[in-house]
């Protein structure tokens, strides 16, 4: 029995060396060590949200980058898992639609590690925090889906038109706050005398069409458009819409999903949405990215905003809508 | 001669006068009276209407389904965190078999049958495993949650079969689908409750488990099929939801949880005993309802609606408690 322990105990220690061995021998023989990326989003339930941050690893794999991805819907522990993984050591932080007002802990982590944050779609101005953070044009959506709505309702002064806004998703609020203005300088009147607010993405359909069937109930005649800040809401909003019977009262959403392309080929209420071409913002970040991991050249520019596309009913068959996998 | 002697009772502070009395029970009942009348006379020509009663009801039918469901657990005197993503859940695999190409009534059995192993497990790590009911479910609301994100691949599915719209956005005889279902849904959990032995075993072990199990009561066994019928009720409110919305989201139900058991315990404040009662759940859920109704007919800012909400079932949770210590 004690010779059979023995020469089970040297068997552990011949393959435990062995291993030891093997693994020195790989990292020795591996040359440099990959260029190390922490990922996080918190927006990862939402489609565009999961699509791109899922592009960015597949890219960051194919280019035999070491890419570890953080999501959660809460950004307190969120920070938490990302300040750690880049205090145990990464040479660069990608950050999927962060909110900036809410990721301190993480600039922070990163300007002490010195290591720079690339950013899509990371709010609406340039932002010291981040070594590049590469949006779509805000202004450019407010303006072409404000547009769209002028010419669907024949106009827009005089109109009523409610605006559907989710304010914690800061390109969405900026975007449903210039539409506020720019149809208030045309002389519109929003409905119901302020943005009407979202409280939860999961339900933002269910509560576009409670707040639109609501105000048709109250004002039958008082309404002739709808302005959403994203595709999701507008949907209930234009079902709303559809279960009153009505076929003049229009909507407006962002974001090209599958189902809003669907409506407007449909030439009902639903008439434009606009593509975010979040797929060319990712390929800037991965560009700028991949400057760095070379020889360290950071960004010359920290802020870019993309040029978006609007989609009507002239063009919605020919789009291909930014949820398709 | 016998001495008379009188004596003089003062009256108890628990006594209350016939009017505090029928305050103290019928208190939520009349806040929704209160609530009707409020907004009837500030809104008289559009809140009482044929059309916007119709729309409050319709808005609240999946509702009224969840909420039916998070009512058959709580009377045993427990509760379900997971029923709102488990609605979530069932209505994206119903979709998601849709679009594949799987027949509309095998995709919604399938749905149910999922729903319904949820609140079977539920079942099974509070009543055999003796879980708390608040530790088991928020496991398996967030194991469901993150199913259903999986379901959905993170994205908005949409393109089910038309045959399946009727379910959610035809009407009958003028009354709107979803309204029919959550009608049969109350009705058949009413008379469960009050008409079965099941029922009663129900409330027996809400009432006292020990007492009820020394009476005879397979206590574990009524747990089990307490949960595992608020899943399968859940999963006809997520059915319900999807095909009412026409498309199916990996949180489109989510936010139902709180609201179910809001008005749970806002219908828990009807009975004297403080028990879990469908007619009390249909109150609260009408209260939710109205309120939503009314104050986005009145413009008022959805911040301060969720602010007035909360209020509500704040107070609602306190009378109860202030009940269930009364009796």
């Amino acid at each position: 029995m004690f010779k059979k322990l023995l020469a089970l105990g040297a068997v552990v220690v011949v393959a435990g060396a062995g291993m030891v061995g093997c693994s020195g021998g790989a990292a020795s023989s591996g040359g440099d060590k990959p260029f190390k990326v922490i990922a996080f989003t918190q927006g990862y339930g939402t489609p565009v949200g999961k699509s791109t941050t899922d592009d960015f690893v597949e890219q960051a794999k194919g280019l035999g980058w070491d890419v570890t991805l953080y999501t959660n819907e809460s950004y307190d522990p969120l920070n938490n898992d990302v300040a750690a993984a880049i205090s145990q050591g990464a040479d660069a932080v990608f950050a999927a639609f962060p909110d900036p007002r809410q990721v301190s802990p993480i600039v922070r982590a990163a300007k002490d590690a010195d290591i720079p944050i690339f950013s899509v779609d990371g709010g609406v101005e340039p932002n010291p925090d981040f070594a590049i953070d590469v949006t779509t044009n805000q202004q450019q959506i407010a303006d072409d889906t404000v547009g769209a709505l002028d010419k669907a309702m024949g106009g827009l002064k005089g109109k009523n038109v409610m605006i559907i806004g989710y304010d914690p998703h800061i390109g969405i609020m900026t975007r449903s706050h210039m539409a506020e203005d720019l149809l208030t300088a045309a002389g519109a009147k929003i409905a119901g005398g302020e943005i009407k607010q979202i409280l939860q993405p999961g339900s933002s359909q269910e509560d576009s069409l409670k707040f639109v069937a609501d105000y048709l109930q109250a004002n039958p005649q008082g309404l002739d458009g709808v302005w959403v800040g994203f595709d999701h809401a507008a949907l209930g909003a234009v079902q709303a819409i559809n279960e009153a019977g009505r076929n003049d009262i229009y909507v407006t959403g962002v974001d090209a999903i599958g189902a809003a392309i669907e409506q407007i080929e449909k030439n009902g209420p639903f008439y434009a949405t606009v593509v975010q071409p979040f797929d060319k913002v990712l390929g800037e970040v991965v560009t700028a990215m991949q400057a760095y991991a070379k020889d360290g050249t950071r960004p010359s520019e920290n802020f870019v905003a993309v040029d978006v596309t609007l989609v009507d009913r002239t063009n919605a068959a020919t789009t291909t809508p930014t949820d398709a996998k | 001669m016998p001495e008379t002697q009188t004596l003089s009772t003062a009256m108890t502070p628990q006594e209350r006068t016939p009017i505090a009395q029928l305050l103290w029970q019928g208190g939520t009942v009349l806040a929704l009276v209160v609530l009707i009348v409020f907004f009837t006379i500030v809104r008289p020509d559009v809140f009482p209407s044929f059309t916007n009663v119709r729309n409050i009801f319709e808005q609240v039918a999946i509702l009224t389904i969840i909420a039916a469901a998070q009512t058959l657990v709580m009377v045993v005197g427990d509760f379900d965190l997971s029923v709102g993503t488990n609605a979530t859940l069932s209505g994206a695999i119903a979709t998601a078999l849709m679009i594949s190409g799987t027949p509309v009534p095998l995709a919604i059995l399938v749905a149910l049958a999922a729903g319904a192993l949820v609140g079977a497990v539920n079942g099974i790590l509070v009543a055999y495993v003796k879980l708390s009911a608040f530790v088991a479910t928020l496991a398996t609301m967030t194991t469901v949650g993150g199913l259903a994100y999986i379901v959905t691949n993170g994205t908005t599915l949409y393109g089910m079969p038309e045959e399946f719209f009727w379910i959610g956005q035809e009407r009958l005889f003028g009354i709107p689908m979803p309204v029919v279902f959550a009608f049969l849904i109350a009705a058949v959990v009413w008379v469960v409750l009050r008409f079965t032995t099941f029922g009663r075993r129900l409330y027996a072990v809400g009432g006292n488990a020990e007492v009820a199990r020394l009476s005879g009561v397979n206590v574990r066994r009524a747990r089990l099929l307490a949960f595992t019928f608020a899943g399968l009720g859940s999963a006809v409110g997520g059915v319900v939801l999807v095909s009412r919305l026409g498309s199916a989201s990996s949180a489109s139900a989510n936010n139902y949880m709180l609201l179910a058991i809001a008005a749970v315990f806002l219908g828990m404040t009807i009975l004297k005993s403080g028990q879990a009662n469908l007619g009390g759940t249909l109150v609260g859920v009408g209260i939710i309802g109205v309120l939503s109704n009314g104050l986005n007919i009145l413009g008022v800012n959805t911040y301060v609606q969720q602010v007035l909400t909360g209020l509500i079932i704040i107070a609602a949770v306190t009378l109860s408690a202030l009940k269930s210590r009364d009796a």
